[in-house]
C-alpha cells in the first residue's frame, strides 16, 4: 500500500518541490493535445486558436475550420514550416492577442460572440491596411497574418473541401487547351 | 585505401560495365543487353523501382502532412537543393541532400543531383528536342571551342530509334533549326499560345512558337505497352514517378527492358571510385567499387566501359582513375580535362497578361510548354553576342479567389474563384561558350566518406551570357507587345549556373586527340574502351534540352562499341 501510495504521490506531482512552491490558487495549465517540437504553448492557447481559425472561417451548410481540423494544421505548420523568429512573433502575439481582446472586446475572445470575434478580427486587419506597408509589424499582427494565411490553406486544402466542394481532380486523363465557357458560375470549368 | 579482389575475378567479370544508371546510363544498359552482353550497371544510389518505390505517386494534395511544402529543418538544412524547382514534400526522397555529398564552391554553382537507380531522369523536365547542324557547326563557324566530330547526319537515325522507344510527343513543325523526329500526336496549345504563335508568325519571318517536343506517351504504341507503360493521364505529378510510365524515366522504361533480357546485373549502393587501367594491355580492364553503406572496395571487370555517372561527376570519375600512364586522369593526356564546363543560362524571365479569349479557359493539366527555338545568330553572326537563346513559353488563365475579409464574407470569397485575364510567362535557355576557364578540379585535400576526392566547381557567367540576357529581355518584350501583352514584366534572377540542372562538358569530344579528350564515338582517344556519352562528351551545348543528344550518342556508342568488340578493336 505504502508504495502504491508513494507511486499515485508522484503522479500528483506533490513530491516535488516545485509544485508545492506554487501559489494556492494557480492550476497546472493544460497541455495541448497536438504534439508540438518547437512552439511552446497550453491548451488555453490551443483553443483559442481554434476559435481564432473558426471565426476566419466559420461553419456554415459547409463545415468551418474547427470541423475541417484546420487548427491543427496551422499549428503543424508554423511548427515545422517558419524559422525561430516567425515562431516565437506567433506565440508572443497569439498571447497579445488574447490581451487585446479581452480589453477591445471586454471578455476573452473565446467567450465573445460570433459578432464580437468577427469585429475584432476586422479591426485587426484595418489596423495593419492602414499602417500602410512600411509600418513595422507587431506580433500580433504577424500571428493574425499567418493564422490566417494558414487557416485559409488548410481550408481550400481540406479533404473535404478538395472532394466535395472544389473538387480536385488528380487524373484529368486528357489536356484541352482552349474549352468555350459555357457557364461562368460553374465552378469546375473555372477551376479547369 | 587498398583494393582486393575479395571475390573471384570470374564471378565479377562482365562483357560490359556501365557506371550509372540515369538516362544514358540506362540507355547504355538497354542496348548491351539487348545485343546479348552480360552488363553490370553501377549506380551509386539505392534502388527505385518502378511504382514500388514511388511513395507519394498517389497521394492526394491534402494527404501531405505540410501540404507540399519543405519543412524548416530541411529547408535549412539543404540550402542548394531547395533552390530547385521540383525540390518539394512530394520529391524531396528523390535528391542529393547538401550535407550528404558535400562539394567545393570556388565559385557559386548549385550542384542538383538524384542518386539512385534511374539517376535525375524521374526528375528531369522531358524536353526533347533534337539539335540541327546549326548546332553542331556552331563552334567550328564562331570559332569557340572545338570543331563537333560529328554532324546531324551522324545522329538523326539515332534520334529516331529512341524517340520511338522512349515516346516522343512533338508536332511535326518542319523547321530547319530543330528537325522533326519520330512524333507521338502533339499535347494542345492554350487560346492564348495559338494566338501568340499567329501573331509572332505575322511579323518575324524566323520565330517560331511551337508546342514542346516532350518524353510523353501521348498514344501508346505496341512498343510502350510492351515496356508496361501506358498514356499520359496528364497528372501532370511526374516528378513523384509516374505510375503508369507516361513519361520516360530509365525506372518505367530502359532498365526493366534490360532486366527483362535476363542479361543485366543491377547493382545499386556502388560508388565506382577509379577507372582500372592496365599498362600492358594498353586498356581498362574493370573498376574498382566502394560499397556505399559498408565501404567494403570489390573490382569489376569487362572489356568495354561506359562512364554515364552525369555530367561532372563522370569528370570527377575520370580525373581519379590515375596510373603511372595517366597520372592526370583515365585519357587525359591533353590536361584539357574537367576544363571547358559549359551549361544553359536560365537567369531571365518576362512575363504579362492578356485581357483576351474571355469566353475560353482549358481543362486538365499540361505537363509540357510550348517552346520557341533558337532564332539568334542562326544563318549568320548579327548581334553583338556569340550564339543565341531558346525559350519556353506558356500561357494560362488565371484563377482569382479574393483572401479579404473575415467569417462567412471570406469563405464565400474563397469557394467562388472566378477566371481573370490569361497570364503567359517566359524563361530564357541560353547557350554558354565553353571556356577553358570553367573547370571543375578535384581537391587535393578534402575527401568524402568515400574517398572520393571533393569536386571544386569554378564555372561563372561572362559578358556574352549578360548581352545575351538583355537581347532576350528585349526580343521578349517587343514579341509579347506586339501580341497585345500588357502588365509585361521582366526579371533576371542571377541565379548560379548549376540550377538549370544542364551542366556540360569536361570530357568533351573531338576530332584531335591534342584539343579534346572523345573522338567521335566517345571513346576516349587515349584508351579505346572506355567511352563517356553523358553530359561531360558535350563539345558545346546550343540550346535545346539536352536528355534526347544523350540518349541517341549512347545508343549510337553501344552500337559502335559492340561491333569494334567483335572485330576484337577493343
Amino acid at each position: 500500500m505504502l508504495i502504491n501510495r508513494r507511486v499515485a504521490l508522484k503522479q500528483l506531482g506533490l513530491i516535488t518541490g516545485g509544485v508545492l512552491l506554487l501559489p494556492a490558487c494557480a492550476r497546472p495549465p493544460k497541455q495541448p493535445t497536438i504534439a508540438l517540437k518547437n512552439l511552446v504553448i497550453n491548451g488555453d492557447q490551443e483553443a483559442l486558436l481554434a476559435e481564432v481559425s473558426e471565426a476566419i472561417i466559420p461553419a456554415t451548410d459547409i463545415p468551418g475550420a474547427k470541423a475541417l481540423e484546420v487548427p491543427n494544421f496551422v499549428l503543424r505548420m508554423v511548427d515545422d514550416c517558419y524559422d525561430a523568429d516567425a515562431q516565437k512573433s506567433f506565440v508572443t502575439g497569439l498571447a497579445q492577442f488574447d490581451e487585446e481582446a479581452r480589453k477591445k472586446i471586454g471578455k476573452s475572445f473565446v467567450d465573445a460572440t460570433p459578432e464580437e470575434r468577427e469585429g475584432f478580427l476586422k479591426g485587426i486587419e484595418e489596423s495593419t491596411k492602414n499602417a500602410g506597408e512600411n509600418a513595422s509589424q507587431t506580433d500580433l499582427t504577424k500571428f493574425y497574418a499567418i493564422a490566417k494565411e494558414r487557416t485559409v490553406q488548410g481550408f481550400l486544402e481540406s479533404k473535404y473541401i478538395m472532394t466535395e466542394v472544389l473538387v480536385h481532380t488528380m487524373i484529368p486523363g486528357r489536356f484541352n487547351g482552349c474549352v468555350e465557357i459555357k457557364d461562368k458560375n460553374d465552378i469546375q470549368t473555372v477551376i479547369g | 585505401m587498398s583494393f582486393m579482389n575479395i571475390d573471384g575475378t570470374k564471378e565479377n567479370t562482365f562483357d560490359a560495365i556501365v557506371i550509372g544508371s540515369g538516362i544514358s546510363g540506362g540507355w547504355a544498359a538497354k542496348e548491351f543487353t539487348e545485343k546479348g552482353l552480360k552488363t553490370l550497371v553501377l549506380e551509386r544510389g539505392r534502388d527505385v523501382k518502378h511504382n514500388i518505390d514511388y511513395p507519394t505517386t498517389s497521394m492526394q494534395p491534402y494527404e501531405f502532412e505540410h501540404r507540399g511544402q519543405l519543412t524548416e529543418d530541411v529547408r535549412k538544412a539543404n540550402p542548394i537543393a531547395s533552390k530547385c524547382y521540383a525540390f518539394h514534400e512530394d520529391a524531396q526522397h528523390f535528391f542529393v541532400k547538401d550535407n550528404e555529398h558535400p562539394y567545393v564552391q570556388d565559385k557559386p554553382f548549385d550542384w542538383i543531383r538524384g542518386y539512385q537507380v534511374g539517376g535525375k531522369s524521374l526528375l528531369w523536365a522531358r524536353q526533347t528536342q533534337r539539335w540541327s547542324d546549326y548546332d553542331f557547326t556552331g563552334p567550328a563557324r564562331d570559332g569557340f571551342a572545338v570543331d563537333w566530330p560529328i554532324r546531324y547526319a551522324d545522329l538523326a537515325p539515332w534520334y529516331s530509334y529512341v524517340e520511338k522507344f522512349a515516346g516522343i510527343s512533338g508536332n511535326a513543325d518542319g523547321l530547319k533549326e530543330l528537325p522533326d523526329g519520330e512524333f507521338l500526336p502533339p499535347m494542345e496549345m492554350t487560346c492564348v499560345e495559338k494566338h501568340f504563335k499567329e501573331k509572332v508568325a505575322a511579323q518575324y519571318n524566323d520565330r517560331h512558337i511551337i508546342i514542346g517536343r516532350a518524353a510523353h506517351i501521348t498514344k501508346a504504341n505496341p512498343i510502350h505497352t510492351e515496356q508496361g507503360r501506358a498514356t499520359c493521364q496528364h497528372r501532370d505529378l511526374c516528378q513523384r514517378g509516374c505510375p503508369f510510365g507516361g513519361y520516360f524515366s530509365s525506372n518505367s522504361s530502359t532498365i526493366p527492358w534490360a532486366l527483362r533480357t535476363g542479361n543485366l546485373t543491377l547493382r545499386p549502393d556502388s560508388v565506382v571510385h577509379s577507372i582500372i587501367y592496365d599498362e600492358k594491355k594498353g586498356k581498362a580492364t574493370g573498376v574498382r567499387v566502394i560499397d556505399a553503406k559498408t565501404k567494403a572496395a570489390t573490382e569489376f571487370f569487362a572489356p568495354v566501359i561506359f562512364v554515364n555517372a552525369a555530367a561532372l561527376n563522370t569528370n570527377l570519375l575520370l580525373l581519379n582513375s590515375t596510373s603511372s600512364r595517366f597520372p592526370n586522369g583515365l585519357g587525359n593526356d591533353n590536361g584539357l580535362m574537367g576544363k571547358y564546363v559549359a551549361f544553359h543560362n536560365y537567369r531571365a524571365g518576362v512575363s504579362g497578361e492578356y485581357e483576351g479569349f474571355e469566353n475560353f479557359t482549358k481543362y486538365g493539366n499540361r505537363p509540357n510548354g510550348c517552346y520557341i527555338p533558337r532564332f539568334r545568330n542562326v544563318e549568320k553572326q548579327e548581334t553583338d553576342f556569340l550564339r543565341g537563346y531558346a525559350a519556353g513559353f506558356s500561357g494560362f488563365r488565371r484563377i482569382e479567389q479574393s483572401w479579404d475579409g473575415v467569417g462567412k464574407d471570406l469563405k464565400s470569397n474563397l469557394l467562388h474563384p472566378s477566371l481573370g485575364n490569361w497570364g503567359v510567362g517566359s524563361h530564357m535557355m541560353g547557350e554558354t561558350i565553353p571556356k577553358e576557364t570553367n573547370t571543375v578540379s578535384l581537391s587535393k585535400d578534402q575527401k568524402d566518406a568515400w574517398d572520393m576526392p571533393l569536386l571544386k566547381m569554378n564555372i561563372d557567367y561572362d559578358d556574352n551570357d549578360d548581352k545575351m540576357v538583355k537581347d532576350y529581355l528585349e526580343q521578349l518584350t517587343d514579341m509579347f507587345t506586339k501580341a497585345g501583352f500588357t502588365n509585361i514584366r521582366t526579371r533576371d534572377s542571377k541565379q548560379a549556373p548549376g540550377l538549370d540542372i544542364h551542366e556540360m562538358g569536361g570530357v568533351r569530344m573531338g576530332h584531335d586527340p591534342k584539343t579534346s579528350l572523345l573522338n567521335k564515338w566517345n571513346q576516349l582517344h587515349a584508351c579505346k574502351n572506355v567511352f563517356v556519352t553523358d553530359g561531360a562528351c558535350m563539345t558545346s551545348t546550343s540550346t535545346q534540352n539536352p536528355s534526347l543528344t544523350y540518349m541517341a550518342l549512347t545508343a549510337r556508342a553501344v552500337d559502335f562499341a559492340v561491333k569494334e568488340l567483335k572485330k576484337n578493336n577493343l
